[in-house]
């Protein structure tokens, strides 16, 4: 057996092995699954705009607490569920007075009992709110980087890539729209920076921040400057893994991979490029950047891997790769080319734990925070996340 | 608290009330499918200094008590994480009891008039037993054998298993079937050890001892459908009372197991209404 165990556990010789024998096949997997995943995302675009207009809630229930209860005790009165029925009842069109009379003993206990727990659930709401107010009282960022660091500095040990999931809310609402997305991204982003995470992830279910990244370049820049001051705005990279897109935000501008500038950020920017135009070249491989921001969509997660998955299939059908590559390491490797890394850190800014199909290969070991009854994005939930993180041991199994 | 529980007749009420309260919670709505994390017994043999596998026997323990609460509250299928392949990084003395353990003890789950014949309980051993030694690996195998023939509820031990290793292995499959047409990701879903050909949905996920982590448990199903519960309390410690609470606040709280279920169950309306 103890041999056994060594091969469990010594993955990284094997991992090595499988880099060089099976080199040419790897690249080959991740570059079709990426062509198939873009393909379907546009086969896809309409039906998927369409969806979102009648989804544009988060996906996350905005029920009242009344109204939860309201359908709790309706489906209280009537019993519907065929699991249910088939529990309780031998006949279930012939059902007898007694059987009934017991059914009803047991359910009038339960109805107890959740009267009981809303109340209870009521009274829990109300005290978590206002601590959460109390909490964002005694933290604020003032949108000072230095009050972040100072914050931060204070911990053991800090993530080196922090993900957060983001709600996209509608417009009626308050911090709404794309422009509140935007807003919510560039915030994190900038707490990110100031206390010196180097890779940030941002899930949003639909995929919208990918399709404004004008938008989103902008909000970033604007937010960096009101936190570091004109003269020194941190550089940043957005990536699109999926597309395999990168944007690099360099001095008010934004640019491409290969160092042509797409969109000025920045309207005070102007007197500089204005002759250039958009041809002005920047060496992208000479520029340091603080932060890269990794975008991910719902495609990114089962859907990847079941594109992952036919391409092997087919793969393996031509006589392109054996079937004995089909193995954790492969594919883990090939996921990581396709999507990115594993976040040590996931921060949710809604309600209740919900990861909405993020990765699922990508949540292995991360540690998951999240506010109960807070659904803004605010400074005190980022920093409580921090703060947990930095206690927690991660031991793989041991 | 737990002194209350030392006098004679204090035991039983607490049993028969039990009894009760899951008798009542079974008349609503309940989830499907639990699994849990059983985190926290070498911690709880160190706070009560005994020897670590102490602490595990006492895991075990815990996880008879509340796995008879839950199919006794209309739970049909419950899914416990008993050795993950990263647990062999373990110490070789710590591994070879757990592996002790496991053998002895669902031999006695799957004896007669304990939790397997009381609640009908089919048990399915999940995982990749090939790096198990062979005593262990038969005796498993027959306790899947030997409660082959219950049909009410499903226990699945997680032995050996890791999400990942599901995830391929349901890809693997997909991809012997030769067809790339013919994969979904109902058809990956499908072919996991936990999907839904052999066992309803993973409803809910219960980790103990305060960690907020999955740790290679059910990941395909969590990152989509099911809720996920972390509590503070070390498994040991995690009593039947405790689980009757979870198992009441379920139709209150919100998550997306919640959420897909009222969607499924809309949907179920929507088709009755067409077709009449």
């Amino acid at each position: 057996m103890v041999s056994k165990v060594e091969k469990v556990t010594d993955m990284e010789p094997n991992y090595q092995d499988e880099q060089q024998n099976g080199g040419f096949n790897e690249e080959k997997a991740f570059e079709k699954t990426r062509a198939r995943i873009n393909q379907s995302e546009k086969n896809n675009g309409i039906s998927i705009n369409k969806s979102m207009e009648q989804n544009l809630l988060p996906t996350h229930t905005n029920q009242t607490f009344l109204e939860s209860c309201n359908s709790i005790f309706r489906s209280l009165i009537v019993p519907q569920d065929e699991n249910l029925k088939k529990r309780w009842f031998n006949d279930e069109n012939n059902i007898s007075i007694n059987e009934l009379i017991t059914f009803y003993f047991f359910r009038s206990i339960l109805t107890f009992f959740y009267f009981m727990f809303s109340i209870f659930a009521l009274f829990e709401y109300s005290i978590t709110r206002t601590k959460i107010k109390f909490l964002s009282m005694a933290y604020k960022s003032n949108d000072d980087p230095s009050i972040i660091n100072a914050d931060v500095n204070k911990l053991p040990k800090i993530p080196h890539k922090l993900a957060t999931i983001l709600n996209y809310k509608s417009e009626q609402e308050e911090g709404g729209g794309i422009e509140g997305l935007c807003n919510d991204g560039s915030l994190v982003a900038a707490w990110c920076v100031s206390s010196g995470i180097p890779h940030l992830t941002i899930y949003e279910t639909n995929g919208i921040l990918k399709k404004s990244i004008p938008e989103f370049s902008d909000a970033i820049y604007k937010k960096f400057e009101a936190y570091f001051g004109m003269e020194n705005v941190p550089q940043f990279m957005i990536k699109i893994p999926h597309l395999n897109i990168t944007y690099y935000g360099i001095n008010g501008g934004l640019y491409d991979s290969k160092g042509n500038k797409i969109n000025k950020i920045n309207e005070n920017d102007n007197n500089k490029d204005i002759n250039s135009s958009g041809t002005i070249n920047i060496d992208i491989d000479n520029e340091e950047f603080q932060i890269e921001i990794n975008l991910l969509g719902k495609v990114d997660g089962r859907q990847t891997i079941v594109e992952l998955t036919k391409v092997m299939a087919q793969m393996v059908k031509s006589g392109d790769m054996k079937k004995s590559d089909v193995t954790i390491n492969f594919i883990d490797h090939e996921l990581k080319q396709l999507v990115g890394e594993e976040p040590d850190l996931i921060v949710m800014f809604q309600p209740y734990l919900d990861l909405q199909g993020y990765p699922p290969w990508h949540i292995r070991l991360s540690e998951m925070y999240w506010e109960p009854e807070n659904d803004q994005v605010s400074y005190v939930v980022f920093l409580r996340a921090l703060q947990k993180y930095s206690t927690c041991k991660v031991n793989i199994g041991r | 608290m737990d002194w209350i529980w030392t006098f004679p007749v204090i035991k039983e009420i607490g049993e028969w009330s039990a009894q009760l309260i899951s008798k009542a919670i079974s008349t609503g709505s309940v989830p499907n499918h639990i699994a849990f994390i059983m985190d926290g017994n070498r911690t709880f043999a160190r706070q009560k200094l005994s020897g670590i596998n102490e602490g595990h026997a006492a895991g075990f323990d815990s996880m008879t008590n509340i796995l008879g609460v839950c199919y006794k509250s209309g739970v049909r299928c419950a899914t416990v994480f008993a050795f993950s392949t990263e647990n062999f990084k373990r110490s070789n003395n710590e591994i070879n009891a757990l592996m002790e353990l496991a053998k002895n003890k669902m031999k006695i789950v799957s004896n007669k008039g304990e939790l397997c014949e009381k609640y009908g309980v089919k048990i399915r051993i999940i995982g990749d037993l090939s790096l198990v030694s062979d005593d262990v690996k038969n005796a498993l195998l027959k306790v899947e054998k030997d409660t082959e023939k219950y049909n009410y509820a499903i226990l699945n031990v997680c032995f050996c298993y890791t999400s990942r290793a599901d995830i391929v292995q349901s890809m693997y499959k997909n991809i012997l079937n030769g067809d790339s047409n013919n994969i979904t990701e109902e058809s990956i879903s499908n072919d996991m050890w936990t999907g839904p050909s052999n066992c309803p949905k993973a409803d809910l996920i219960i980790r103990t001892a305060g960690v907020r982590r999955l740790s290679d448990f059910l990941l395909w199903e969590a990152s989509d459908s099911s809720t996920i519960e972390f509590i503070d309390v070390l498994w040991p410690e995690f009593g039947v009372f405790e689980m009757l609470k979870i198992l009441i606040k379920w139709p209150l709280r919100k998550g997306p197991g919640i959420r897909d279920r009222d969607r499924d169950s809309d949907r179920d309306r929507d088709i009755y209404i067409d077709n009449k």
